[in-house]
């Protein structure tokens, strides 16, 4: 709903001249950087519906808005430069244009979208899906930052030689849309444009068909925009001091790093207040509901399991939306293309082009929307590849797990005597640079063996420079935030849930009771061996003398509840597999319990250890989950099961695993075939148990 | 005849011909490199490749290997950096 454009003239008439009745399906055509997502947002607000084109995962965003009366179910088709398509997410926007994409309404209008700052490039398309036979009008964005630059553009001549109506529309400020929808309503099927027939025959038969086509087109182009466009060059001076700022090889690749290093660092300072407050929130909340309830399996279910488990989500919305809020803006300006300009020939390197970049860059925030990305390489080999190194970008699903123990368990020293520079933000920064330096390891390989092949064409627009739209970006956080809570959330929400039960379930007090026994056992064993002068033997006494007491003999029993519940023996069945990465059963208990989606890991720690351990009691500033994970000891010792090596090791571990099951059902469906899944999730899984055990032996020696 | 490739930064070449039919040439094409148009190569990534174009009033960049593709007559220097 658009209040702006319902409220638009309620005396006018019912309809447009073709009847009332449904809604219009209008398809909204243009080349990528036209300002066509502001334009959809100004004119439908919040998609109704954000999600793939059946059976493809190309994004289809849809909304709707009335005008007049009259609703209209608006569509965004990807980007294109031409009604020929050279990638699969072009191909999409040609067939739903052409009626031919199944379950998709053919549309009733179509918007094409022109960039007024760069009419020339952008009449090209247009000049072709003129002739698709639909009712078509022109919407000239970006009008006003043309004529910032001196470029006067007459709507009304273009109108006429295109042969349908031309809206200019500034969208970040509402102009111009209530004529776009007026247009939009009582659209006709254009006649043919003014000399394009001529042009197109007039091309040099010598050349080939597709230069006929392109040399034709121009020819035209270029007589139509005389006399519309006031001057024809739209390049500032500031956008080329910018440009040759930003790509230049030194200066643009030193503002690179420092904008890779300022992202990372931001999302690690400017989130953790608003995270401690959700923490607090959250911990003030359980104990309100503890309060209420009644001991017993359902208060656990709903403080250990429910709240717990949101918990866990809800807190790391700050740093989320944060990272997309990074990734409008660079993508906003202009920036994101001139970083793949910037890193394609060292993509180029490793046998990728600087098109893997931003679908590699957009796998930091998560890998579905960034294997979803690579619809835009046209190159099969190239995508196949990007697809699969995609998952070894840590994403923000990792990020989590990476601050909670960074912050718990590295120490927050500077490095090199540099007050700025924290041993945290460095290990943080290890970790991104870890998977980027696996996967270019992995890329380079690859394409040497079982990739090979030329690598992909490389041709990509370097948009003008421009303030990012305060609501595209808005509207970009807002999704990723949203698709956070509501598709990841709800999975680690569930899984948290499962998990209690897992771990509170079966609960078999004679089981308990054996075990409590048999740890009484081992303890007196140890305490009484010849060697018990040492810190083991001291450790035994201890744990021993706190058996005797009530809290202490609680603490034993819950640990026994727990080696005895189904999670427990799945934990202990996979010991002797994570031992040598120095994890104790209940880490591979979270490792298991993770495999749906990475972030569930801090859920089942919290779950885990919140049953298994006594309360530490109050530790300022540190979550409780920190504290829990700071008390945590191996079974019947009071060694800390959660030392610096172990941390970096889960961390190294959660850096290369395929842990996520979405991720991997989208590899499934944008490959059509179910091997590579299987491949991509052993081949990292493995990948994953060598580098953490690496890191853990190495680590237990070194530090 | 020279190709595009082997214009120096700052300086402007008219396209004469776009050579092959794959996919890559009917794109740089439809991007606007027709006989006659003016191009101005506006520099080069840090390890010289890609380089950056400009034409019909906005910016692109291609990989010198497909600026092979491109023939130009012969360059019209026109702002020497």
């Amino acid at each position: 709903m658009n209040p702006t454009v319902t409220g638009a003239n309620p005396a006018g008439e019912a309809g447009p001249p073709d009847g009332p009745g449904d809604a219009l399906a209008v398809a909204l055509l243009g080349n990528p950087n036209t300002g066509k997502s502001s334009l959809f947002t100004a004119l439908a607000g919040i998609p109704t519906r954000v999600g793939n084109y059946p059976g493809v995962t190309v994004e289809q965003k849809l909304g709707r808005f009335t005008h007049r009366g009259r609703p209209l179910d608006l569509i965004d088709l990807p980007g294109t430069y031409s009604l020929s398509p050279k990638s699969p997410d072009e191909k999409v926007a040609v067939d739903v244009l052409q009626g031919r994409m199944a379950g998709v309404r053919p549309p009733d209008r179509v918007v094409i979208v022109i960039d007024g700052t760069n009419l020339e490039r952008n009449l090209y398309l247009a000049s072709q899906a003129i002739g698709l036979g639909i009712p078509t009008v022109v919407a000239l964005t970006l009008s006003d930052v043309a004529a910032a630059r001196g470029i006067d553009i007459d709507a009304d001549l273009l109108a006429r030689r295109l042969g349908c109506p031309v809206v200019p529309v500034v969208a970040p400020r509402r102009e111009g849309l209530d004529r776009l929808a007026d247009a939009i309503l009582s659209a006709a099927v254009p006649r043919e444009p003014e000399g394009l027939a001529a042009a197109l025959a007039a091309a040099d038969p010598a050349q080939p068909g597709p230069a006929r086509e392109a040399i034709g087109r121009y020819a035209w182009i270029e007589r139509t925009l005389e006399g519309v466009v006031s001057r024809r060059s739209t390049r500032r001076r500031l956008d080329e001091r910018i440009d040759g700022l930003v790509t230049h090889r030194v200066w643009g690749t030193l503002l690179f790093a420092a904008t890779m290093l300022a992202v990372f660092t931001s999302i690690f300072t400017l989130a953790a207040p608003l995270m401690d407050g959700i923490s607090a929130g959250i911990d003030a909340v359980a104990a309100a509901v503890s309060e209420r309830l009644p001991e017993g399996a359902l208060r656990s279910l709903v403080v250990d399991g429910v709240i717990a488990g949101a918990g866990s989500v809800v807190v790391f919305v700050p740093q989320i939306a944060l990272l997309f809020l990074w990734i409008a803006l660079l993508e906003g300006c202009g920036y994101l293309s001139r970083a793949a300009f910037l890193m394609d020939r060292l993509l180029v390197g490793v046998g990728l082009s600087g098109k893997s970049f931003i679908p590699l860059l957009s796998s930091f925030a998560c890998a579905i929307p960034g294997i979803m990305a690579t619809r835009t390489i046209e190159n099969p080999r190239d995508r196949l590849l990007t697809i699969l190194l995609a998952p070894l970008m840590s994403c923000s699903a990792r990020l989590p797990v990476y601050l909670l123990l960074t912050g718990a368990f590295v120490p927050d020293v500077a490095v090199a005597g540099i007050p700025w520079l924290r041993l945290q933000a460095v290990v943080l920064v290890a970790l991104y640079a870890l998977g980027v330096a696996v996967a270019a390891a992995a890329a380079f390989l690859l394409t040497r063996t079982v990739f090979r092949g030329p690598p992909q064409a490389f041709v990509m627009e370097l948009p003008g420079w421009r303030w990012p739209q305060p609501r595209v970006v808005l509207e970009r956080v807002r999704e990723a935030t949203w698709s956070f809570l509501s598709g990841a959330g709800t999975t680690i929400l569930a899984v948290s849930v499962v998990l209690w039960a897992l771990s509170h379930y079966p609960r078999s007090e004679a089981a308990i009771e054996a075990e409590v026994g048999r740890e009484r056992q081992r303890l007196e064993m140890l305490a009484a061996a010849p060697a018990a002068e040492g810190a083991e033997g001291r450790e035994a006494q201890e744990a021993l003398a706190a058996l005797g007491t009530p809290e202490g003999l609680e603490a034993a029993r819950r640990g026994a509840a727990q080696r005895t519940s189904f999670l427990g023996r799945a934990g202990r069945l996979i010991e002797p597999l994570v031992r040598p990465l120095g994890w104790d059963w209940r880490l591979g208990c979270a490792a298991i319990a993770s495999f749906p989606a990475r972030e569930v890991v801090l859920g089942t720690l919290g779950v885990i250890y919140n049953l298994g351990d006594v309360d530490p009691g109050e530790e300022e500033g540190a979550s409780a989950l920190v504290r829990r994970l700071r008390a945590a000891t191996w079974d019947g010792s009071s060694r800390k099961v959660f030392t610096l090596p172990v941390a970096l090791s889960i961390m190294v571990f959660f850096a290369l695993c395929a842990q996520c099951v979405s991720t991997l059902a989208v590899i499934g469906r944008e490959t059509g075939s179910r091997w590579w899944p299987v491949v991509s999730f052993a081949s990292m899984t493995i990948l994953a148990w060598f580098a953490a055990m690496l890191t853990y032996q190495l680590g237990s020696r070194f530090l | 005849m020279t190709s595009l490739r082997e214009i120096a930064v700052g300086a402007t070449a008219e396209v004469a011909r776009v050579s092959g039919s794959d996919p890559t040439s009917e794109r740089l094409l439809e991007m606007g490199f027709t006989p006659g148009v003016q191009v101005r190569v506006v520099g080069a990534a840090p390890l010289g490749c890609p380089v950056e174009l400009e034409l019909r009033g906005y910016r692109l960049s291609i990989r010198r290997a497909d600026a092979e593709r491109i023939a130009v007559l012969p360059a019209v220097v026109r702002r020497p950096r």
